[in-house]
């Protein structure tokens, strides 16, 4: 480039220009009710389109080498128990992706400062990328890997299981949030707070558990975030030079706070526990670096100066971290039939090295796996799902199932809104339906759609049958002696029944928020 | 700091005044560790296998003509911003550098 960087960025800023043709209100189709004009932006990454695509090709040659070397020299000797979990894990993120990139070419469109657009406009380029490298993954897994099944349909296995209701609905509500609240929600939560704890931490994971395909995939993403989460804190920052944006930006905050840690925070501590065989760090110690010290400590705290102040519930995210992951793998192993992969349950290794990481982990969640053990073997006729009770309700804000923060004592409630009855996982998410109701009116959930329907009927319906359509795509174990049929869970007898609503709580929830939302 | 903050949220909300960078492990990360290592006395690196972890109080200065030195070729933002999985502080694209501060005292 002939001209320095700092100074070729300010000339071709001063080309933007705003059009004749088309008013300011046609142009901009929804308003944010924050207050951002006047305001004067930061892009800290000043980056060129043609400097852009040059370091984007050098990514995808680096990457896609790697993926074309582990084809050709059969590196396929990953652990199994991950191999098998990212059937389930991977299938997740090129929606999520897909979703991150309709999100800021919505922001680059409403959002209107040129120094924020024009990297909303590289960030829209990026997820679309993201999309592919995870799809690409999943094909060249499904090329790769002995069992195919489950990543062959991995996509729309995404679309109705009944654990990926977290993740889409996590990225639903950052994609019809105002503008500004999708900058923050996304860029500063999802992609600052909490994409680090899984592609950067989860891709050592990766690599000890053989996977170096993924470990590429996610840290080739990952890369790219550098400069999302440098929008997010440029958003924040430039909205925080107004006052009246404070109480606003106090608002978006404590809710995010609570929203990503039941939704990526959950699937990361899931993935980083119960996917792993070879032990790197606790999925609590991971997130306690990443989440706890480096993002709360090292990244929120710094808004004090603004008069933010730390969300209402960090202690109660803290103090979950205890369970999170082992009350979710209760759920997910649980309802294996109602997943596309082969379950690995947990050894005595496995149980030693919880018991270090998570003192008293037996005590707590020692009882399910001595039953899953029992469950395992198709000839005994017994489903764990069965020994459970069923599946749980699920929270109209989040989706998790109603287990949090334990099986044992959940926080999931009942309560009256405009009429109707709702359940909630927990306060948390109490409070944020009531400051929004309208923004998580459910449509057909599981239960409406399966209750009273038997369950070999159901799984057959939901697509996760091999091809003999017969045998289940999803296993209770990695090498059973035979695997699980449908005619396996017709023996079981288990039908779907939709549980009974958790008690119901009429105390009132929180004040509504300085600023009033909506 | 809010007299109403309890001790857990307390124990995390305290200054910090570190800053990292986390870079893709490969020969562009090792010259650029070495050239960070010989400028920043201080400077802690940890090795997580697939990234390298470079820790330092306060700011951390990348002289991109002094990695283009060590690796022998021409180095730029576009080459440095390819091998950056992720950093904690405040980025900013210089002429020749970039830079990750703390955030900077408003
Ligand atoms: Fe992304
Ligand atoms: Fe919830």
């Amino acid at each position: 480039m002939a001209l320095p960087i700092t100074k070729a960025y300010d000339r071709v800023k001063a080309i933007d220009w705003n059009p004749s043709y088309i008013s300011t209100d046609e142009k901009y189709l929804e308003q944010s009710r924050f207050f951002v004009k006047d305001l004067k932006p930061l892009d800290p990454f000043k980056t060129f389109i043609r400097e852009y695509f040059k370091m984007e090709q050098e990514k995808e040659n680096r990457h896609y080498s790697v993926l074309e070397a582990s084809s050709r020299l059969h590196q396929g000797h990953a652990e199994a128990r991950w191999m098998e979990g990212m059937k389930f894990g991977l299938s997740n993120f090129a929606f999520v992706e897909y979703a991150a990139g309709r999100q800021m070419g919505r922001m680059a469109r409403s959002v209107a400062p040129v120094e924020l657009r024009q990297g909303y406009m590289m960030q829209m380029i990026d997820e679309m990328r993201h999309a592919q490298l995870e799809m690409n993954n999943l094909r060249h897994n499904m090329r790769t890997w002995h069992d195919p099944a489950g990543y062959d349909i991995a996509l729309k296995g995404a679309g109705n299981n009944v654990g990926s209701g977290m993740f889409r609905a996590m990225m639903e509500d950052c994609t019809t949030c105002d503008p500004i609240e999708t900058a923050i929600s996304l860029q500063v939560f999802l992609e600052t707070a909490y994409s680090n704890v899984f592609f950067v931490g989860l891709s050592s994971a990766a690599v000890a558990q053989g996977d170096h395909t993924m470990a590429s995939t996610f840290l080739t993403i990952q890369s790219d975030e550098a400069r999302h989460m440098a929008n997010g804190w440029a958003t924040l920052v430039t909205v925080l030079q107004d006052d009246r944006n404070v109480p606003l930006v106090q608002e978006v905050l404590d809710k995010w706070s609570w929203r990503a840690h039941v939704s990526f925070g959950l699937g990361n501590a899931l993935f980083q526990d119960y996917f792993t065989k070879n032990r790197t760090e606790s999925a609590k110690e991971a997130s306690l670096r990443w989440v706890y010290d480096e993002f709360y400590g090292g990244f929120y705290q710094k808004l004090e100066r603004y008069g933010i102040r730390p969300p209402p519930r960090l202690d109660e995210q803290m103090a979950e971290m205890d369970d999170l992951s082992h009350a979710a793998a209760v759920y997910i192993f649980g309802a294996w039939p109602f997943f596309y992969h082969r379950a690995d349950p947990m050894t005595t290794a496995d149980m030693e090295w919880f018991e270090k990481k998570y003192p008293g982990w037996y005590s707590r969640y020692g009882w399910f796996w001595e039953a899953y053990n029992k469950c395992k073997d198709p000839t005994d006729k017994t489903i764990i799902l069965g020994q459970l009770g069923g599946l749980p309700n699920f929270c109209e804000v989040c989706q998790r199932p109603l287990i949090f923060p334990t099986p044992a004592a959940h926080s999931g409630r009942s309560f009256m809104h405009g009429g109707k009855a709702h359940i909630v996982c927990s306060p948390g998410c109490q409070d944020i339906y009531v400051k929004d109701p309208q923004h998580y009116q459910t449509d057909k959930g599981f239960y409406d759609l399966y209750h009273g329907k038997e369950l070999s009927e159901v799984v057959d319906h939901m697509g996760y049958v091999r091809d003999d359509g017969e045998t289940l795509i999803g296993q209770p174990e990695l090498d059973g002696a035979r695997m699980w049929t449908r005619a396996d869970l017709r023996c079981c007898d288990f039908v779907v029944k939709r549980p009974p609503p958790p008690p119901f709580v009429d105390e009132p929830v929180v004040a509504a928020a300085p600023g009033g939302i909506r | 700091m809010s007299d109403a903050m309890n001790d857990v949220t307390r124990s995390i909300w305290k200054e910090s005044h570190k800053v990292t960078a986390k870079l893709i492990n490969g020969a562009d990360a090792e010259a650029i560790v070495a050239v960070m290592t010989a400028a920043n006395p201080d400077l802690v690196v940890k090795d997580f296998g697939s990234y390298l972890a470079l820790e330092n109080e306060r700011e951390l200065v990348f002289r991109l003509a002094d990695i283009g030195e060590e690796l022998g070729r021409k180095f730029e933002v576009p080459d440095f911003l390819t091998v950056l999985a992720s950093y904690s502080g405040q980025v900013d694209v210089q002429d020749d550098a970039v830079s990750i501060t703390e955030f900077a005292s408003g």
